[in-house]
């Protein structure tokens, strides 16, 4: 497959899968590993940014005896995978428009 | 290399970190290995790049230049700031009223368009909004025409009026003269008043002809110049 994922997509992968449900980061790379071939470095500088710039936050519960770190989506990181969303879809069309001829 | 090695090598790769970025990525990437168990320590530490790439990404999100150049973070790190002063000065530009409106874009896209797309553009108006100015233009039509049918029954009554006293007039003469002379003098005041009439009629009207068609050659010409300068 020889399609790369960029950055922007890869912030809106993320966040929708956490704003799904709460979850932590050894998830979130599972779950994205599943759809692209991301490798495990990749992540934590994408899950850095959008907590730096606000789009997700960070908790930490206790699991088997060890604090796990769960990252949900902020307020203005639903809006963000809301623009994400709909770039997304217009990127579909205007290369499915060729793809699909 | 195992757990150990790997967290202290890359712990001392995020040296010029501050504690806090620090601390969070390791964190991480410990707790990553928590995830996986000792069982799977050798299968996360092989899908994880080494840590000089990791921390080179680390760094240089953090907007820290580390030796060489970092190729996947420097231009993604870069970005979102890039784009926040963007939307700024965009805000800034609309609290000073700059913005260009909507009539200004209009008129930016349309003079950006080739000569045929505006010809185009044009008659497309012209043929959309044509019931509208057709209708205006139509009465402005019938006005004028009413105008000069008003003028013309006039003339025409006035003529036939002055002419037919006159006439009377003369046949009057010879039955009862002083009728005959009243009704001739009537006749003859009314052609007078006819000429009158008519002069100033005609001459309104061909001043009138005369400005429509001067109006419309000038019209005509001025769109002939504009293509001509915008073709140049």
């Amino acid at each position: 497959m020889g399609f790369p994922i960029s950055a922007a997509l890869l912030d809106s992968m993320v966040l929708a899968i956490v704003e799904k449900e709460d979850t932590y980061g050894y998830e979130i790379t599972r779950n994205l590993r599943e759809v692209a071939d991301v490798s495990e470095s990749t992540l934590y500088p994408v899950l850095r940014r959008l907590q730096k710039n606000l789009l997700l936050e960070t908790y930490d519960r206790e699991y088997m005896g060890r604090n796990r770190r769960y990252y949900r989506v902020t307020a203005k990181g639903i809006l963000a995978l809301e623009e994400y969303k709909s770039e997304w879809q217009h990127h579909k069309e205007m290369v499915d428009k060729i793809l699909d001829q | 290399m195992n757990r150990t090695e790997f967290m202290s090598a890359l712990e001392n790769r995020l040296m010029p970190l501050n504690e806090e970025d620090r601390e969070d990525a390791l964190r991480y990437y410990d707790e990553l290995f928590d995830e996986a168990g000792p069982i799977d320590e050798q299968k996360i530490l092989n899908e994880l790049d080494d840590p000089d790439t990791i921390a080179r990404q680390i760094l240089s999100d953090n907007g820290i230049s580390p030796d060489g150049r970092p190729e996947f973070m420097i231009d993604e790190a870069v970005r979102p700031q890039q784009g926040g002063q963007n939307a700024n000065q965009n805000t800034a530009q609309n609290n000073n009223g700059a913005a260009p409106s909507f009539f200004e874009n209009l008129k930016n896209d349309f003079n950006n368009m080739s000569q045929s797309t505006k010809i185009v553009i044009i008659v497309a108006l012209i043929l959309v909004t044509s019931p509208l100015w057709g209708g205006v233009l139509g009465t402005a039509f019938g006005v004028l025409m009413g105008l000069i049918g008003v003028a013309i029954g006039l003339v025409v009554t006035f003529t036939a009026a002055g002419v037919g006293l006159t006439v009377a007039g003369f046949v009057y003469l010879i039955k009862i003269p002083p009728i005959g002379l009243i009704i001739l003098g009537v006749g003859l005041i009314v052609i007078a008043l006819d000429i009158l009439l008519i002069f100033p009629l005609v001459k309104w009207a061909f001043e009138l002809l005369v400005s429509l068609v001067k109006w419309a050659i000038d019209t005509i010409k001025n769109l002939v110049n504009k293509s001509k300068a915008q073709n140049a």
